[in-house]
């Protein structure tokens, strides 16, 4: 039987590992482990909904309907942001300043969808 | 006053169990806050570079294409990872999805991006003559892709 949560001081370092069955805790490479104490997980910091007007036909093209949302910081790396509207549809896509966390949402339907937008944060 | 924190067997596993608060850990109603039965992505490795450019021109059109390389420390497996780009005209913008064109941005599109060992490959393209400036920028996370 494999030891798989360890709490406490190992050899003077300090652990708080559970790995994976048929991983030891002690000793099971990072792909093993499901939580280590050094880990830095991709943490979901900022998440929003905001209503984004539609489009509107251009010849045979849309020019984008769109809404700018403060995310209330400046990024030095960027975050992963995950844009989606309300019907699970990949028709909006946005774009991000770091330097004063403006989000960008636009919408290339013509009619305005409700976006959530979710924020990861790296670091 | 709800017990929140468990450490030991539940649900039949081993590991650090956290509720929500408010919901007994041991007869959850939510989802738990943290549950190591499940991996979380895990940070191993990350990178921002300017790539240097070169122009294409092919027949009546004139684009953009930048290509790199990057090192990581090795992991002895393919990692996953995630991989974006960032405008440097102009301030730092980045687009979501990448990839995809939207009226009156030029992001980079055509992402040919290769990891073996501890190297990753990208090769990318920019459609805009006025020709501004990318960083590319990596993250490699130490969960096993293959």
């Amino acid at each position: 039987m494999a030891d798989r949560v360890v709490v406490g001081d190992v050899g003077g370092g300090f652990m708080l590992r559970v790995s994976k069955p048929g991983y030891n805790a002690y000793s099971a490479p990072p792909e093993g482990l499901t939580f280590h104490e050094n880990m830095r997980p991709l943490v979901p910091a900022i998440t929003g909904y905001v209503w984004v007007p539609g489009g509107t036909p251009n010849g045979d093209n849309i020019t984008s309907g769109q809404v700018t949302v403060g995310l209330g910081m400046g990024f030095s790396f960027p975050p992963k942001v995950l844009v989606r509207n309300s019907a699970n549809r990949i028709s909006v896509a946005a774009h991000l300043n770091m330097d004063n966390g403006q989000l960008t949402i636009f919408n290339d339907t013509p009619a305005a969808v409700l976006a959530r937008y979710f924020v990861f944060m790296p670091f | 006053m709800t017990n929140r924190l468990r450490i030991g067997h539940l649900f039949g596993q081993p590991g650090f169990y956290i509720s929500q608060p408010g919901d007994d850990v041991n007869a959850p109603t939510q989802a738990l806050a943290l549950d190591t039965r499940y991996e979380t992505m895990d940070i191993h490795h990350y990178g921002r570079r300017r790539y240097n450019r070169q122009v294409i021109s092919s027949l009546n059109t004139t684009f953009f294409t930048s290509f790199g390389e990057e090192e990581f420390p090795a992991l002895g497996y393919e990692p996953m990872y995630m991989f974006t780009t960032v405008r440097v005209s102009d301030g730092n913008w980045v687009r979501y999805p990448l990839g995809i064109y939207s009226t009156g941005t030029a992001f980079p599109q055509n992402f040919i991006f290769e990891l073996r060992g501890n190297r990753i490959w990208t090769t990318f393209e920019i459609l805009n003559t006025s020709a501004p400036v990318y960083d590319f920028v990596y993250v490699i996370f130490k969960n096993r892709w293959v």
